[in-house]
């Protein structure tokens, strides 16, 4: 009978992706495209944030949209109507971008003339927060209704995010949701996570982030 | 289908070692996981034994072992793991602060070994 051998493998299943994703990133430095990930629950506003934040940057910064969805192009369709180039990418089923989804996704922009590409994650805050996708800055968005305790229940998207949007500020007076309990929750999964809070529907606090956003795009494209 | 992503990702590390140590089944295969990455080994299971149709891992029995989240008590400096993975209610066991912690480790998945044969 033939025996049993053991290999001892030790290799992280993200190596692969990894690898993609800083290729990724080399690429869009020396394109000097800026790249930021947008990933939320389905309903918290992703794609009305982008586009409150294309309004706010277009006249100075050459932005491109990638729309992923498991199915269906509403998302790109929206984003189009606002004068901007957006990508669908269907996911066919899965619940994620990967880097070289992403690539795909950049591969159909003409980067040359960007200064920022948004991407639209699949609705979800699971599966993204594992998957590098390459991007600069990762954001999170989270809705008042969705409630303060989603650090507890997804740390891990959290802990990834390098900016967290706190939407719907708009519902604060009509909920129990703890705007200073959240803030602590996020803050102990990643100490240096930059917090907004912004209302599509009002206005409220899309200028801060904005603002923040430009700068950041201004200095990596210098 | 939270599992799907990983498992296939599982899959090509399993696939890419069998191939390069001359294999011809691959019998089972030990995945480690911080705790936050949140994976169950059932469903592991359940979606490897979809995804691996067919391939030289069909029927490779898969076993999770789950790593503790690793804290770090920015105010005394202690390095310390966690034992029932709230960070939520995390307090430091050397000066007791509960305020500046910072999450170090927890979220890492590899492949550590797989039996063959």
């Amino acid at each position: 009978m033939e025996e049993i051998r053991l290999i001892e493998v030790k290799e992280s299943i993200m190596s692969d992706n990894d690898a993609t994703a800083e290729k990724l990133r080399a690429k869009l430095r020396d394109k000097k495209t800026f790249l930021i990930n947008v990933m939320a629950s389905p309903g918290a506003g992703k794609t009305s944030t982008i586009l409150k934040t294309i309004e706010a940057l277009k006249d100075e910064i050459r932005i491109n949209v990638i729309e992923a969805d498991i199915d269906s192009v509403v998302d790109s369709e929206k984003i189009s109507a606002a004068g901007v180039l957006a990508v669908q990418l269907r996911t066919g089923g899965f619940c994620h971008l990967d880097a070289g989804m992403v690539q795909q996704g950049l591969d159909a922009l003409d980067t040359d003339t960007l200064d920022l590409v948004i991407i639209e994650n699949v609705g979800n805050l699971v599966c993204p927060a594992e998957f590098d996708t390459g991007a600069i800055k990762n954001i999170m968005i989270l809705s008042v209704p969705e409630g303060d305790d989603k650090p507890l229940k997804y740390p891990l998207m959290f802990s990834v995010c390098d900016v967290l949007i706190i939407n719907k500020m708009d519902y604060i007076g009509l909920s129990d949701f703890d705007i200073k309990a959240l803030r602590e929750r996020a803050l102990k999964l990643k100490s240096d996570i930059k917090i907004f809070e912004i209302s599509c529907k009002t206005g409220m606090g899309i200028d801060e982030w904005a603002d923040w956003l430009r700068q950041q795009v201004k200095t990596f494209t210098r | 289908m939270h599992e799907m992503g990983i498992v296939r990702n599982i899959q090509e590390v399993a696939e890419k070692h069998a191939a390069t140590n001359n294999v011809k089944k691959v019998v089972s295969i030990t995945v480690r996981a911080g705790e936050l990455s949140g994976l169950v080994e059932e469903l592991l299971q359940h979606c490897f034994g979809y995804l691996s149709r067919g391939t030289i891992t069909e029927g490779a029995k898969l076993t999770l072992e789950i790593d503790p989240i690793v804290m770090d008590c920015e105010k005394c400096r202690k390095n310390f793991k966690l034992r029932d993975g709230k960070i939520d209610e995390a307090t430091c066991p050397q000066c007791g602060d509960t305020e500046s912690l910072k999450l170090v480790s927890g979220r890492e998945i590899y492949v550590k070994n797989m039996e063959v044969l």
